[in-house]
Formats: C-alpha cells, sequence, structure tokens
C-alpha cells in the first residue's frame, strides 16, 4: 500500500510538472516535453496499478509498452512538425502559429 | 558522526557549488578543503580519545554501508586532508592564470571527498564506490586542459588503465563477500580469503598504485595540471592502492604475500631506473612514485604494514613538496624538460632550497622524514621471512632514489640562469603552500613515529637497514650530481627512459603485425575477386547466346498482351473522365467548405485550446468525484 501511494505521488508530482511545462512554455519542442512527461506519470500510474491489484497479470504490463510506443511514435510526429515549421517560419514559438485560422 | 559527515561531505558540497553556481570556485574549493580538515581533525582527537565512531546506514539488502573510523583510517584522513589543503592553497596560485579552472576545481573537490570516503569506509561495497568516483575524477582531472590532443589521451590511458584494473578489485571484493559473507572491513577477520581473490585485488592494487606493468598512466597524466599531479602523486589516487592493501592486508595468505611483494620489488627497480634516465622533470617524479608506492608494496608484501603506512605518509608529504616545487619551475620556465630547466635553480632560490630539501628527504639523509620511513621498508625488507631479495631490492630502489634526485639537483643548480620571461603575480599562494608541506617534510620524522602507533602499527626498525640506508643515499647523491649529463642521454637507456616499450612498444608487438595480416587478406580477396569476375564474364557469355533464343520467342507473345492491355487502358481512361474525376472535385470542394467553417470554431492559439483541456479534464474529474461521494 505505502509503495502503491507513493508510487501514484510520484506520478502526481510528474503529471504536474509536465502540465506545468504544457502551459507556461510557449516553445512547441518544450510542450512536446510536457507531454511526454504526462505520459510518463500515466505509466507510472498503470504500472503502479498492476503491481498493486493485478500482479500476477501481464497484460497490464503491455499497455504501457503500447503507451511508450505511442509517446516515441507522438515524439516522431511532433518534433517533424517542429522541423517544418522552423524550416518554414524559423521559430517554434506557438505563439506566432496561428496563420491557420486565415 | 558530524566530523564523518564533514570530512566527507564538504569537499563534495564544494564540488556541487563549484558546478551549479559557478562563483568565486576557487574559493569554495578550499572552504571544502578545510571543512574536511575540521572535520578530520575533529576524527583524530576521538581517535585518540578512544571513542570509537561508526555509521552504518541502507545499503544492499544485507549488507549496509558503513562509516568506520578506525585508528589507521583517523590517521589516513588527517594527512590526505592536510596534503590537499595546502596543495589547494597553492593550486589558487597555480590556476590563476591557467584555462579550465572550472573543470579543474569541481574535480579536485570531487576527488577528494572521494578520497575521505575511501579512507573511511567501512565496507568493501563503499569502497569500491569511492574507488569508481576517484578514477572518474582522475579521469576528468588529468584532461583538465582537454583541447591539447596530450591531455585528452593521457586522461583517456588513464582511465582505461585503471579500469582494466578495476575488474581486479570488483572480483576481489566478489571474493570478500563470498568467503565471509559479509561486506565489512574487519581488522581481523574469520578466515582469509582464496589466492586468486587475493591476486585479483593485488590487480586493483597495481593499476590504482601505478606498479609494473600498469605504470605508463602515470607518466603520462603530467599531461594535467601540476596541482593535480601533486595530488594523485601523493595523498590521494596512488595512495588509494596501498589503502587497499592495509584494509586487505588480514584477509592475505602468506602465499599471497609473496606475490605482494614481489609485485613491489620489480616495481622499484624497473621504475627507479626510469626516474634515473628521465629527460623532463615531471616524469621522473611520476617513475619515482611508482618505485616509492613500489616500497610500500613490498613492506605490505614482507609482513609489515606499518612501514608502508609510515612510507605512504612521509612520501605523500614530500611528493606533493616536489611536484609543487616543480610546478613553479615550470610556470617560471615554460616547460619541464631538463634542458630547459637548467640552471633554473638559481634563478628561484626559494623554490628550489624547498625542492632539495624534499628532494633530500626522499632521498633518505637524517634528519628529514624520508629516512625514518624508508629506513623502516629496509628494516622490513631484512626481517621478512618470505623472500631473501627484498631487502637487496629496496636497497637498489633507494640507491636509484638518491642517483635520480643528485641528477634533479645537479641540472637545476648547475648551468646558467636564465633572464624573467614571465613574472608571476601569484608565487606568494604557492611559495605558501610548497614551504609549509616543505617544512612537514623537514620536521614530521619526529611525528612519524608516534603517528604510526597512533594508527595501531609499528615501525620495524634495524641498525643495519639505517646504516646501509644512510651508506646508499650518501653515495648516490653524488653520482647523480656529478655524472656528465650525456651518460644519461645515450641511446641504449631509451628503453628504461620509455616506460619499457617491450620488443618495440605496441606498434611493434600489434600494430604491424596487424598490418601484415590485413595485407595478405587483401591479396586473397583480390585473386578471389578475379576468380568471380572470370566466372562472372563466362555466364555471361552462355546467357547472351540463350537469351537471343528466347527472346524471339516471347517477343510475338507480349506483343500481343500489349495490345490487348491497351484496349482495356482505353475504355477505363473513359470512364475515369466522366466518373470519377468528377467525384473527387465534389468531394474536395466539400471537404474544403467543411475546414472553412471548421476553423471558424478554433481559436488559432495553442494555449487556449490546451487550457481549454484541462478545464475539460478538471470538469471531468469533478464529475468523478462527485460520482463517489
Amino acid at each position: 500500500m505505502e509503495l502503491l501511494i507513493t508510487a501514484l505521488i510520484i506520478a502526481a508530482v510528474l503529471f504536474g510538472i509536465g502540465l506545468y511545462g504544457v502551459l507556461s512554455q510557449t516553445n512547441l519542442v518544450m510542450i512536446m516535453m510536457g507531454i511526454e512527461l504526462m505520459l510518463g506519470a500515466a505509466m507510472v500510474n498503470l504500472v503502479a496499478f498492476w503491481r498493486y491489484l493485478h500482479p500476477e497479470a501481464f497484460s497490464i504490463q503491455m499497455f504501457v509498452l503500447v503507451a511508450m510506443t505511442v509517446m516515441a511514435l507522438e515524439g516522431a510526429v511532433g518534433f517533424a512538425i517542429a522541423t517544418q515549421r522552423f524550416r518554414t517560419s524559423g521559430s517554434v514559438e506557438m505563439e506566432e502559429s496561428a496563420e491557420l485560422k486565415g | 558522526m558530524i566530523a564523518l559527515l564533514l570530512t566527507i561531505l564538504g569537499p563534495l558540497a564544494g564540488s556541487i557549488w563549484i558546478t551549479a553556481i559557478r562563483r568565486k570556485i576557487a574559493y569554495a574549493a578550499l572552504t571544502g578543503s578545510l571543512v574536511s580538515l575540521t572535520g578530520s581533525v575533529l576524527l583524530f582527537l576521538y581517535m585518540i580519545e578512544g571513542k570509537i565512531i561508526t555509521a552504518t546506514f541502507a545499503g544492499l539488502p544485507n549488507l549496509p554501508f558503513r562509516l568506520e573510523v578506525t585508528e589507521l583510517s583517523a590517521v589516513l584522513a588527517l594527512v590526505v586532508s592536510v596534503i590537499t589543503t595546502f596543495i589547494f592553497i597553492y593550486a589558487i596560485g597555480y590556476m590563476a592564470e591557467e584555462k579550465g579552472k572550472l573543470r579543474f576545481w569541481s574535480g579536485i573537490s570531487l576527488f577528494l571527498g572521494a578520497m575521505q570516503l575511501l579512507v573511511l569506509a567501512g565496507d568493501w561495497i563503499l569502497f569500491v564506490m569511492a574507488w569508481e568516483i576517484m578514477g572518474f575524477a582522475s579521469y576528468l582531472l588529468i584532461g583538465t586542459w582537454y583541447w591539447k590532443k596530450e591531455a585528452g589521451d593521457a586522461s583517456t590511458k588513464a582511465f582505461l588503465m585503471n579500469r582494466v584494473a578495476d575488474l581486479g578489485l570488483y572480483v576481489g571484493v566478489f571474493v570478500i563477500i563470498l568467503t565471509g559473507g559479509s561486506s565489512q572491513i574487519a581488522a581481523e577477520p574469520m578466515q582469509g580469503i582464496s589466492m586468486a581473490g587475493a591476486l585479483a585485488l593485488l590487480l586493483a592494487v597495481i593499476g590504482k598504485s601505478a606498479q609494473v606493468p600498469f605504470q605508463s598512466w602515470l607518466s603520462a597524466a603530467m599531461a594535467g595540471p601540476t596541482p593535480v599531479s601533486a595530488l594523485l602523486h601523493s595523498a590521494t589516487m596512488v595512495a588509494a592502492g596501498i589503502i587497499l592493501l592495509l584494509k586487505a592486508f588480514p584477509l592475505f595468505s602468506p602465499e599471497a604475500l609473496i606475490w605482494v611483494g614481489s609485485v613491489g620489488g620489480v616495481t622499484i627497480l624497473l621504475t627507479g631506473a626510469t626516474a634515473v634516465f628521465s629527460e623532463d622533470i615531471k616524469r621522473m617524479l611520476a617513475a619515482s612514485t611508482s618505485s616509492q608506492l613500489g616500497f610500500m608494496v613490498l613492506a605490505v608484501g614482507a609482513g609489515y604494514p606499518g612501514a608502508a603506512i609510515a612510507h605512504l605518509i612521509a612520501h605523500a608529504f614530500i611528493k606533493s613538496s616536489l611536484f609543487l616545487g616543480a610546478g613553479i619551475f615550470q610556470h617560471e620556465i615554460g616547460s619541464t624538460k631538463y634542458e630547459k630547466l637548467s640552471g633554473a635553480g638559481k634563478k628561484l632560490k626559494l623554490t628550489f632550497s624547498g625542492f632539495a630539501l624534499a628532494g633530500l628527504a626522499l632521498a633518505g639523509i637524517p634528519p628529514l622524514i624520508g629516512f625514518w620511513s624508508k629506513d623502516a621498508i629496509l628494516a622490513a625488507g631484512l626481517q621478512a621471512d618470505p623472500a631473501a631479495w627484498y631487502f637487496p631490492a629496496a636497497s637498489i630502489g633507494a640507491f636509484f632514489t638518491a642517483i635520480y634526485m643528485g641528477r634533479a639537483f645537479g641540472i637545476l643548480w648547475k648551468g646558467k640562469a636564465r633572464p624573467d620571461e614571465t613574472p608571476q603575480r601569484s608565487l606568494p599562494w604557492m611559495h605558501t603552500g610548497l614551504l609549509t608541506l616543505v617544512a612537514a617534510t623537514a620536521v614530521g620524522g619526529l611525528f612519524l613515529d608516534p603517528l604510526v602507533e597512533e594508527a595501531g602499527f609499528s615501525i620495524p626498525k634495524g641498525t643495519l637497514a639505517m646504516i646501509s640506508g644512510l651508506i646508499v643515499a650518501v653515495s648516490g647523491l653524488p653520482i647523480g650530481w656529478f655524472a656528465p649529463a650525456p651518460v644519461f642521454k645515450k641511446r641504449i637507456w631509451m628503453f628504461f627512459r620509455d616506460n619499457y616499450p617491450v620488443a618495440g612498444g605496441y606498434n611493434r608487438v600489434a600494430v604491424q603485425p596487424m598490418l601484415a595480416l590485413a595485407k595478405g587478406f587483401n591479396a586473397i580477396e583480390t585473386s578471389l575477386l578475379q576468380a568471380v569476375f572470370v566466372i562472372g564474364t563466362a555466364f555471361l557469355a552462355i546467357a547472351r547466346w540463350l537469351s537471343e533464343g528466347i527472346d524471339r520467342a516471347t517477343a510475338y507473345v507480349i506483343d500481343w498482351i500489349g495490345a490487348f492491355n491497351l484496349k482495356i487502358a482505353r475504355l477505363s481512361g473513359f470512364t475515369d473522365d466522366k466518373g470519377i474525376v468528377e467525384g473527387i472535385a465534389l468531394l474536395v470542394d466539400s471537404v474544403q467548405r467543411l475546414g472553412y467553417y471548421g476553423r471558424k470554431i478554433q481559436s488559432g492559439l495553442v494555449h487556449r485550446e490546451l487550457a481549454w483541456s484541462v478545464y475539460g479534464m478538471v470538469f471531468a474529474l469533478i464529475i468523478i468525484l462527485l460520482t463517489y461521494l
């Protein structure tokens, strides 16, 4: 139980840091880093609950692996967007990226 | 307990301050070392009172980390922090006009912290940790001027050689824990360790203390700043190997001790000869360090750790003074080569007299500190049961010591003094550090005996040892002083000077055979390729002959299929134009329109959207909470 609560607290702190990063940063790359942290927190939760509730089943670990894959994909796509954005406009500041609005 | 933490954490805190805050770095490092000094003085006083301080804290399961102040570790911690403090004072002057301050000061503070941890470690796992941190810190320090190729290579060499030897420590500690069932460093262990374990530990000692055949990293390490050399060669780094030996001494069987002593004896002779024929003052000092550490290893191997401790303390003070003196010469002259340094002593009389006093101490002239410790080693060699050649080896080593010190004095003093080139503004700092340490070597002989007694060991003594030590010292010094310079420069001595490049060094032994092998493989491959080429040409001819016949036959069939396909294509092209293209155009148009309306809903500002999603999340959370309440 103590282990679960420790893990949950760590996850909550991670999530909070990630959320703060997402909301406070204007740089696309930094926002993505925040998102990664939040995803990480979610995965810590998953693992913690798996250990606490169903330590005999391994299916939940698969969820974490899937989430990790998604994280990697998200990173790849995000960075591709950031690179492209930087090539076209020379900056990845999100405040300056509202042209699609028209 | 607090004193214990002060001793170890003071320099570490200094290192963190330097890396993180980057202001007042030299003074932060000095403060760290002073804190460590205070801590170790307190520890020493507690130890004299008879209080035994141990601290156990969580470590591996069933193998907790322990810090323990034994008699030995209190004395060693005191010596380490005293010497380091004066080297730090000196380094403030030395580094004042050098580059790489940040790396230097943070590295050297880390180094001191790791050394204190190593000295005070009460269990083997903590010991290994401190050992590793020190290896890393030495890598940083030797590579302080990492933009020079020489320094980068030297730090890599030192690190790699130490890594190889560290393997021995891991195996040895593993054996110790398996044998005794506990990781505690015990003064009187239940049972010793096997021969293999002892040899593994010996390998670690050889690497760290630069014994033969791992001695060459120490000369290469001269590429670092001089205070680093002074520290590496005196109370830390190389001393760590001896401390390992002292801590593991009770575990060694008499048979294993013979191996230990032999390594020491061989090192004394080989590296002593290297020092005699060196052409560079810092390289001479480096080889001399290996040789002097050989004395300590030999004393432990002979079964007299007390003599080793005495020499460890004496050598630490002497060698740090010598290096600090050499560093001042280097700063003034801009080189450490003997030919450039010729006559430098006349210009820098104060530095020279400090250097000379320390050098005489190393050669073993009474009543300086080195006389007493060397006498102890010789007596240990004489009284040792296991091998009869310990005493001759140690005597010849002492003779070499006197020769190379005499030679260095001669070169520094004889010859014309050059005019001033680079005036030093920071000399006072450097002189403070140097002269204090020299003073310690001058009067330290009086305190050596009680200090070793305090550490719980005794120094062996003997009239014969004392007399023979004095004879070799007194006869060696004039030989070094008066022997004409060309004698030492002959080509035959290259072998000694370059640290024994066996059979032409790695180049001849490894590189050239590999190149020849590669050439042979290349020839084989070329002929293989030619054969393949011939076969290929033959098959090509056959294939051409076959294909001409088949071609003609297939051409008819393919023609016919082609014509049929063309007809189908025409038909489908017709339907495409009419039906599909128009359908797609309509789809595109509607998507575009959808997008136009869709983007009206968006604000276009990423953060506003993100904030909305956070609000949504909070809302969802509230609903979930309400459902449960």
